[in-house]
């Protein structure tokens, strides 16, 4: 499987791929805004997203609807800080399929990342 | 089957009114026939209710009138006597009458006090007002009695039992399934919920944008998108304080949500909703006395580290001044008041000066802000009708500190008062002697046993080394006490031996031309879980391995972080030992194990490098 890590901290976006099973994920791609996650997902079509709420250009709301658009059964997962719970169940409705919240710890994003993983499995 | 139909209505207020009660009235110039002819009319009623002009004189219960029959040729003797020769008679001590509108519970207490000969008959009942009098049969009492016992016992163990948490199950139109545990009912002061929108019923509870919340998260539950165990974090209601209402006190709800699946279908949700007041309430409180008791182990802390002369001769002069603040504050000899207010900020302000120069900042601080009201006072003083009170405050909080800074000298032994005109003391021996004291003083403040051992001779720290060795060790005995140790029922827990035990040790070694000093405490070890998460969330650096993460802790600002959550902010220190063995040209480890200890290790050269 492939996954596309959306985040416009360098050092998130490292902490995030650090803790990617090399097993399930055989390539990672990086985009630093919701713009450039459009574009990057539209031309690799990867199957797993982690998707920041708060991104420059275009932001993580509007990016998940544009990714479901084109492709629905994406297993997006938003690793983000819960400013309002009301936008994280919008994200939810929009069909993000968890919740991280930041700041995280290693073995939590790990877990995470297995449980989407798994989840992608089963869309087909 | 007399009427026990009453008995399923019955609430533990019920009164007298609410019992089965007779009407059968007869004239005290009645005969006893009349009374045998009542009693054959109906085998349920208790007796006769005997009155004259005047009023109720008591009754005769059919008991007693079987009694009286039963006596030899009683029949003949009694059924032609007048009923008032039958009461005198039966009658001991006055007959007593009740309200209806007693309780059912204080009735039982009445009745039982009557005559030993009178425990069983029919209780005497009027009704508010209207001068009427009727009779309940005692049995009938009784059963009323135990019958609400029994209701008050089983809402106690309610109460205790349930009240703290509880099931309900909610559909896809989040409508409330008819099976729900009826403690729910209580948490929420709410009955006959089976049927209704979760949602609404929340947003009466606990405010109406809380129904908006509940709404959207069940959505989100039931989104078979949505992978069950990656939404825990935006639970909105995972902790809800819900304000006084509707004369409910106010509380702290936790609601928790499981899926109830069908294949891979889901059918339902469950959700667990728990009354979290009590723990919240308990945990502020806890955190109030370790607030409290921190107060205290800053107070020991400065006073540790003051010289011992110097600190003995402040607080004499501190206590002695402070009695003439309160001499001048009461002083009602007429004497204008801006000079008085004068006169106590030049103690105040003297009082502060001296405390900073030897290192008290509790005092200087609490007599900083009592000078600032001093000044505010002088200066909105136009004419003399202003008093002093708003200076009350400030003395009082100063009168708590010198007693409590004087039962800690006292408490601190090393510290016992020394005339100044002594020769000076030598330092060394107390560096280890000090901490002892201070460990016993936080043992007993924090409710943590802990003992102290020393292995070291005085002869192998070099003198230059003292200070820094002293204000080290106090650090990280305070580290300790704070953060390592548990207290005694966790380490009961634990499987751990009480007390807990610290330990010192001082090693020179020639030949590496070092000198070497552990700490060790057998506590719970450093949290590198926590310190990691506390790293992270710093900088960013989401990998670090065991090592780098305890070495975080002498981080500065780190350690305040650590303690925010667990220790309400106090900051450990960590960094400054580290300055300070830095700039003897040593270095600081630490080494942990979870669960087992924490030690620290301090190497220093033999002799302190020439720079500062």
């Amino acid at each position: 499987m492939r996954l596309l890590i959306v985040d416009d901290s360098l050092v998130v976006r490292d902490a995030i791929q650090r803790s990617v099973n090399d097993g399930t994920i055989a390539e990672v791609f990086r985009a630093e805004d919701g713009e450039e996650a459009v574009s990057i997902f539209n031309r690799e079509r990867p199957e797993l997203v982690t998707m920041d709420l708060t991104l420059p250009r275009l932001d993580g709301l509007g990016a998940i609807r544009k990714i479901r658009e084109l492709a629905p059964k994406t297993s997006i997962l938003v690793i983000s800080a819960l400013n309002s719970h009301r936008t994280a169940m919008e994200a939810i409705a929009l069909g993000a399929c968890g919740f991280l919240t930041k700041p995280f710890t290693q073995r939590e994003i790990s877990e995470a990342l297995d449980q989407l993983a798994q989840h992608a499995a089963t869309q087909d | 089957m007399s009427g026990e139909a009453y008995l399923q209505s019955l609430t533990p207020q019920s009164t007298l009114a609410e019992l089965p009660a007779w009407d059968a009235r007869l004239p005290i110039t009645a005969r006893g026939s009349e009374v045998d002819d009542a009693l054959r009319g109906s085998d349920k009623l208790p007796g006769v209710v005997v009155f004259d002009t005047r009023g109720v004189l008591g009754a005769i219960s059919r008991a007693q009138f079987q009694q009286l029959l039963s006596r030899p040729f009683g029949r003949e003797v009694f059924r032609p006597r007048e009923v008032g020769f039958l009461l005198g008679e039966l009658l001991r001590g006055e007959a007593m009458v009740l309200d209806a509108s007693m309780p059912v519970q204080e009735a039982v207490r009445r009745s039982l006090q009557r005559d030993e000969s009178m425990l069983y008959e029919p209780v005497l009942v009027t009704t508010n007002g209207s001068g009427e009098v009727r009779l309940v049969d005692f049995t009938d009492l009784l059963r009323a009695d135990s019958r609400i016992s029994a209701m008050r016992n089983q809402q106690m163990e309610e109460i205790l039992a349930t009240v703290q948490e509880g099931f309900l199950l909610v559909d896809r139109d989040h409508r409330i399934a008819s099976e729900y545990s009826r403690s729910v009912e209580t948490i929420l002061g709410r009955s006959a919920i089976a049927g209704r929108s979760l949602p609404e019923l929340l947003g009466e509870v606990l405010g109406g944008e809380h129904a908006g919340l509940a709404h959207g998260y069940l959505e989100t539950l039931f989104n078979p998108n949505v992978i069950e165990r990656l939404i825990g974090d935006i639970n909105p209601l995972k902790s809800v304080h819900v304000s006084r209402r509707e004369g409910r006190p106010k509380q702290h709800l936790g609601f928790a949500f499981k899926r109830s699946t069908e294949g891979k279908a889901i059918r339902r949700v469950l959700v667990r909703l728990e009354d979290q007041t009590r723990e919240v309430e308990l945990a502020s409180e806890l955190e109030e006395q370790e607030r409290l008791a921190g107060r205290r182990v800053e107070l020991a802390m400065e006073m540790m580290q003051v010289d011992p002369n110097e600190l003995t001769d402040y607080l004499t002069r501190f206590l002695a001044e402070q009695t003439r603040i309160g001499r001048l504050r009461s002083r009602g000899d007429g004497a204008p008041v801006r000079n008085t207010i004068d006169a106590i900020f030049r103690i105040l302000h003297s009082l502060k000066g001296e405390a900073g120069v030897i290192g008290l900042r509790s005092f200087a601080q609490t007599l900083h802000r009592s000078e600032d009201v001093a000044t505010a006072l002088r200066d909105g003083l136009d004419g003399e009708a202003r008093g002093l009170e708003p200076l009350d405050p400030w003395i009082e909080s100063l009168r708590i500190l010198g007693a409590e800074a004087k039962d800690l000298i006292v408490r601190l032994s090393t510290l016992v008062p020394r005339k100044t005109n002594d020769p000076p003391p030598v330092r060394t021996p107390d560096v280890v002697s000090s901490i002892e004291s201070l460990i016993a003083e936080l043992s007993s403040r924090l409710g943590k046993p802990a003992r102290f051992v020393a292995r070291w001779k005085p002869a192998d720290l070099p003198d230059a080394y003292s200070a820094v060795v002293r204000e080290a060790l106090i650090q990280l005995a305070r580290n300790s006490m704070v953060h390592g140790v548990e207290t005694e029922l966790e380490r009961r827990r634990a499987g751990k031996p009480v007390p807990a035990i610290l330990q010192f040790a001082l090693r020179r070694h020639e030949e590496e031309e070092q000198i070497e000093l552990l700490f060790q405490d057998d506590g719970r070890g450093l949290d590198l879980g926590r310190i990691r998460d506390r790293a992270e969330a710093l900088s960013g650096t989401a990998e670090l391995d065991d090592e780098q993460a305890a070495q975080m802790i002498f981080q500065p600002g780190f350690s305040t972080a650590v303690t925010t959550t667990g220790d309400a902010g106090r900051g450990v220190g960590l960094d400054l030992v580290r300055d300070r063995v830095e700039a003897l040209g040593g270095v600081i480890f630490v080494h942990s194990e979870p669960g087992t200890y924490c030690t620290f290790q301090i190497v220093l050269p033999l002799e302190p490098e020439a720079h500062s």
